[in-house]
Protein backbone atom coordinates (compact mmCIF):
# COMPACT_ATOMS: atom_id res chain seq x y z
CA UNK A 1 0.00 0.00 0.00
CA UNK A 2 1.42 3.51 -1.21
CA UNK A 3 2.09 6.03 2.00
CA UNK A 4 0.05 8.34 0.37
CA UNK A 5 -2.92 6.18 0.13
CA UNK A 6 -2.78 5.32 3.53
CA UNK A 7 -2.75 8.75 4.77
CA UNK A 8 -5.95 9.67 3.03
CA UNK A 9 -7.64 6.36 4.42
CA UNK A 10 -6.48 7.52 7.38
CA UNK A 11 -7.69 11.16 7.44
CA UNK A 12 -10.68 10.23 5.82
CA UNK A 13 -11.22 7.09 9.21
CA UNK A 14 -10.98 10.53 11.78
CA UNK A 15 -13.35 12.27 9.26
CA UNK A 16 -15.56 9.75 9.81
CA UNK A 17 -14.75 9.20 13.60
CA UNK A 18 -15.73 13.37 13.98
CA UNK A 19 -19.04 13.31 11.93
CA UNK A 20 -20.13 10.37 14.39
CA UNK A 21 -18.81 12.82 16.99
CA UNK A 22 -20.81 15.76 16.08
CA UNK A 23 -24.20 13.81 15.32
CA UNK A 24 -23.96 11.97 18.47
CA UNK A 25 -23.67 15.69 20.13
CA UNK A 26 -26.11 17.56 18.28
CA UNK A 27 -28.65 14.86 19.75
CA UNK A 28 -27.78 15.38 22.77
CA UNK A 29 -28.15 18.94 22.66
CA UNK A 30 -31.47 18.40 21.27
CA UNK A 31 -32.90 16.42 24.15
CA UNK A 32 -31.15 18.79 26.71
CA UNK A 33 -32.72 22.15 24.45
CA UNK A 34 -36.09 20.38 24.89
CA UNK A 35 -35.51 19.51 28.79
CA UNK A 36 -34.79 23.42 29.20
CA UNK A 37 -37.80 24.36 26.77
CA UNK A 38 -40.14 22.51 29.44
CA UNK A 39 -38.14 24.00 32.26
CA UNK A 40 -38.71 27.30 31.33
CA UNK A 41 -35.34 27.47 29.51
CA UNK A 42 -33.92 26.95 32.82
CA UNK A 43 -31.06 24.41 33.37
CA UNK A 44 -31.60 21.51 35.59
CA UNK A 45 -31.47 22.08 38.82
CA UNK A 46 -30.77 26.09 38.71
CA UNK A 47 -34.79 25.97 38.16
CA UNK A 48 -35.74 26.08 41.47
CA UNK A 49 -33.02 28.37 42.37
CA UNK A 50 -34.77 31.55 40.72
CA UNK A 51 -37.37 33.66 41.75
CA UNK A 52 -40.27 33.53 40.31
CA UNK A 53 -39.41 37.51 39.61
CA UNK A 54 -36.92 36.31 37.33
CA UNK A 55 -34.40 38.87 39.73
CA UNK A 56 -31.58 37.86 41.09
CA UNK A 57 -29.89 39.18 44.57
CA UNK A 58 -26.63 39.81 44.54
CA UNK A 59 -26.60 37.53 47.98
CA UNK A 60 -28.62 34.91 45.91
CA UNK A 61 -25.62 34.69 43.10
CA UNK A 62 -22.62 34.37 45.69
CA UNK A 63 -24.52 31.23 47.22
CA UNK A 64 -23.28 29.95 43.97
CA UNK A 65 -19.90 30.51 44.66
CA UNK A 66 -18.65 26.86 44.63
CA UNK A 67 -16.86 24.85 41.36
CA UNK A 68 -19.48 22.26 41.94
CA UNK A 69 -21.67 25.29 41.42
CA UNK A 70 -21.02 28.40 39.79
CA UNK A 71 -23.21 31.32 38.16
CA UNK A 72 -21.36 34.96 37.61
CA UNK A 73 -22.58 38.47 37.15
CA UNK A 74 -21.83 40.07 33.70
CA UNK A 75 -23.55 43.03 32.20
CA UNK A 76 -26.78 42.62 34.45
CA UNK A 77 -27.22 39.02 33.75
CA UNK A 78 -26.36 35.86 35.61
CA UNK A 79 -24.48 33.18 34.11
CA UNK A 80 -24.33 29.51 35.42
CA UNK A 81 -20.74 28.31 34.43
CA UNK A 82 -20.65 25.31 36.38
CA UNK A 83 -20.20 23.17 33.28
CA UNK A 84 -18.01 24.83 31.42
CA UNK A 85 -15.29 25.20 34.38
CA UNK A 86 -13.72 21.69 33.49
CA UNK A 87 -13.73 22.36 29.75
CA UNK A 88 -11.94 26.23 30.40
CA UNK A 89 -8.70 26.20 28.94
CA UNK A 90 -7.20 28.26 31.09
CA UNK A 91 -8.26 25.97 33.99
CA UNK A 92 -11.18 25.67 36.15
CA UNK A 93 -8.85 27.75 38.21
CA UNK A 94 -9.05 30.90 36.30
CA UNK A 95 -12.74 30.78 36.90
CA UNK A 96 -13.87 29.50 40.35
CA UNK A 97 -12.03 32.46 42.74
CA UNK A 98 -15.01 34.37 40.87
CA UNK A 99 -17.59 31.94 41.43
CA UNK A 100 -20.62 33.85 42.75
CA UNK A 101 -19.25 37.60 42.31
CA UNK A 102 -20.31 40.04 39.58
CA UNK A 103 -18.10 43.13 39.71
CA UNK A 104 -14.97 40.68 40.54
CA UNK A 105 -15.82 38.20 37.87
CA UNK A 106 -16.70 41.51 35.51
CA UNK A 107 -13.08 43.01 35.83
CA UNK A 108 -11.12 39.86 35.13
CA UNK A 109 -13.02 38.76 32.83
CA UNK A 110 -12.67 42.20 30.61
CA UNK A 111 -8.96 42.51 32.11
CA UNK A 112 -8.65 38.80 30.25
CA UNK A 113 -10.62 38.87 27.61
CA UNK A 114 -11.20 42.62 26.50
CA UNK A 115 -15.42 43.57 25.76
CA UNK A 116 -15.34 42.20 22.46
CA UNK A 117 -15.51 38.70 23.74
CA UNK A 118 -18.90 39.64 25.65
CA UNK A 119 -20.40 37.97 23.00
CA UNK A 120 -18.64 34.98 23.53
CA UNK A 121 -19.93 34.89 27.37
CA UNK A 122 -23.06 33.45 26.33
CA UNK A 123 -21.75 31.13 24.51
CA UNK A 124 -19.63 29.20 27.20
CA UNK A 125 -22.00 29.13 29.95
CA UNK A 126 -25.68 28.55 29.84
CA UNK A 127 -27.88 31.57 30.06
CA UNK A 128 -29.75 30.66 33.17
CA UNK A 129 -32.20 34.36 31.94
CA UNK A 130 -32.22 37.89 31.18
CA UNK A 131 -32.15 39.17 34.95
CA UNK A 132 -31.44 41.98 36.33
CA UNK A 133 -29.09 41.49 39.29
CA UNK A 134 -30.99 43.49 41.96
CA UNK A 135 -28.69 46.25 43.57
CA UNK A 136 -25.21 47.16 42.31
CA UNK A 137 -21.78 45.21 42.53
CA UNK B 1 16.32 0.74 22.49
CA UNK B 2 18.90 3.48 23.50
CA UNK B 3 17.87 6.34 25.44
CA UNK B 4 17.81 8.75 22.22
CA UNK B 5 15.67 5.99 20.20
CA UNK B 6 13.24 6.18 23.78
CA UNK B 7 13.40 10.08 24.30
CA UNK B 8 12.26 10.41 20.98
CA UNK B 9 9.53 7.87 21.29
CA UNK B 10 8.26 9.54 24.29
CA UNK B 11 8.30 13.16 22.57
CA UNK B 12 6.26 11.97 19.40
CA UNK B 13 3.48 9.70 21.64
CA UNK B 14 3.05 12.35 24.15
CA UNK B 15 3.00 15.44 21.48
CA UNK B 16 0.47 12.84 19.26
CA UNK B 17 -1.51 12.58 22.95
CA UNK B 18 -1.75 16.41 23.80
CA UNK B 19 -2.91 17.07 19.64
CA UNK B 20 -5.51 14.09 20.01
CA UNK B 21 -6.72 15.24 23.20
CA UNK B 22 -7.40 19.07 22.45
CA UNK B 23 -8.53 18.37 18.84
CA UNK B 24 -11.68 15.84 20.36
CA UNK B 25 -12.49 18.23 22.98
CA UNK B 26 -12.80 21.08 19.82
CA UNK B 27 -14.70 19.10 17.78
CA UNK B 28 -16.72 17.49 20.70
CA UNK B 29 -17.57 21.13 21.80
CA UNK B 30 -16.66 23.96 19.76
CA UNK B 31 -18.71 26.57 21.39
CA UNK B 32 -16.72 26.07 24.47
CA UNK B 33 -13.40 26.89 22.46
CA UNK B 34 -14.96 30.09 19.61
CA UNK B 35 -13.69 32.23 22.22
CA UNK B 36 -10.55 31.84 21.64
CA UNK B 37 -11.10 32.32 17.90
CA UNK B 38 -8.94 35.41 16.82
CA UNK B 39 -11.44 38.21 15.16
CA UNK B 40 -9.54 38.32 12.24
CA UNK B 41 -10.58 34.13 11.35
CA UNK B 42 -14.07 35.26 12.04
CA UNK B 43 -14.35 37.71 9.35
CA UNK B 44 -13.91 35.57 6.10
CA UNK B 45 -17.99 34.82 6.98
CA UNK B 46 -16.89 31.45 8.81
CA UNK B 47 -18.17 30.75 12.06
CA UNK B 48 -16.12 30.63 14.82
CA UNK B 49 -17.42 27.06 15.91
CA UNK B 50 -16.50 25.92 12.48
CA UNK B 51 -12.78 27.43 12.49
CA UNK B 52 -12.92 25.53 15.86
CA UNK B 53 -14.17 22.28 14.54
CA UNK B 54 -11.78 22.53 11.56
CA UNK B 55 -8.65 23.16 13.86
CA UNK B 56 -10.37 20.38 15.88
CA UNK B 57 -10.09 17.68 12.70
CA UNK B 58 -7.01 19.06 11.72
CA UNK B 59 -5.26 18.22 14.90
CA UNK B 60 -6.97 14.95 15.36
CA UNK B 61 -6.18 14.09 12.28
CA UNK B 62 -2.26 14.97 12.51
CA UNK B 63 -1.87 14.05 15.85
CA UNK B 64 -2.86 10.25 14.62
CA UNK B 65 -0.34 10.54 11.94
CA UNK B 66 2.19 11.62 14.57
CA UNK B 67 1.28 8.60 17.11
CA UNK B 68 1.42 5.79 14.23
CA UNK B 69 4.36 7.69 12.69
CA UNK B 70 3.44 8.84 9.33
CA UNK B 71 4.76 11.70 7.71
CA UNK B 72 5.99 12.97 11.08
CA UNK B 73 8.00 15.48 10.34
CA UNK B 74 5.62 16.51 7.81
CA UNK B 75 3.12 16.53 10.23
CA UNK B 76 4.76 17.89 13.24
CA UNK B 77 6.37 21.17 11.07
CA UNK B 78 2.42 21.97 10.27
CA UNK B 79 1.39 21.87 13.64
CA UNK B 80 4.62 23.56 15.28
CA UNK B 81 3.76 26.14 12.79
CA UNK B 82 -0.12 26.22 13.59
CA UNK B 83 1.00 26.49 17.67
CA UNK B 84 3.20 29.15 17.39
CA UNK B 85 0.85 30.74 15.57
CA UNK B 86 -1.64 30.56 18.28
CA UNK B 87 0.85 31.49 20.92
CA UNK B 88 1.30 34.76 19.26
CA UNK B 89 -1.86 35.04 19.18
CA UNK B 90 -2.64 34.36 22.87
CA UNK B 91 0.43 36.90 23.80
CA UNK B 92 2.10 36.67 26.58
CA UNK B 93 -0.15 35.00 29.25
CA UNK B 94 0.37 31.57 30.87
CA UNK B 95 -1.59 29.84 27.86
CA UNK B 96 0.53 31.64 25.75
CA UNK B 97 3.90 30.16 27.06
CA UNK B 98 2.23 27.04 27.73
CA UNK B 99 1.82 27.16 23.74
CA UNK B 100 4.70 28.45 23.03
CA UNK B 101 6.85 25.40 24.98
CA UNK B 102 4.62 22.96 23.06
CA UNK B 103 5.52 24.52 19.93
CA UNK B 104 8.76 24.21 20.09
CA UNK B 105 8.70 20.49 21.54
CA UNK B 106 6.78 20.18 18.37
CA UNK B 107 9.42 21.79 16.31
CA UNK B 108 12.28 19.96 17.86
CA UNK B 109 10.02 16.56 16.91
CA UNK B 110 10.02 18.05 13.42
CA UNK B 111 14.01 18.05 13.61
CA UNK B 112 14.36 14.52 15.30
CA UNK B 113 12.13 13.06 12.62
CA UNK B 114 11.04 9.84 12.93
CA UNK B 115 12.35 6.67 14.98
CA UNK B 116 12.61 3.03 13.89
CA UNK B 117 8.75 2.45 16.24
CA UNK B 118 7.13 4.27 13.09
CA UNK B 119 5.34 3.89 9.67
CA UNK B 120 7.68 6.12 8.00
CA UNK B 121 10.72 3.99 9.02
CA UNK B 122 8.93 0.78 7.66
CA UNK B 123 7.99 2.51 4.87
CA UNK B 124 11.49 3.79 3.89
CA UNK B 125 13.15 0.00 4.64
CA UNK B 126 10.51 -1.44 2.49
CA UNK B 127 8.86 -3.37 5.36
CA UNK B 128 5.27 -2.37 4.10
CA UNK B 129 4.92 -2.52 0.72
Amino acid sequence: MKKIVLAVLIAFLVFGIVAFIRLYTSTGNVVLNNVNAVNGGNSGSSVNAVSSSGRISLSDLAKHDKESDCWVGYGGKVYDVTSFLPRHPGSAGAISPYCGTSKEFTDAFTKKHGTKKVGALMKVGVLIGDFNIVGTA
Amino acid sequence: MNSRELGNIILRVSLALVFIYFGFQQVRDPSSWSTFVPDFLKVSGISGNNVVLLNGVLELVLGTFLIIGLYVRFSALILAIHLFGIAFSIGFTPLGVRDFGLAFATLALYFYGYDKYTLDYRFEKKIVS
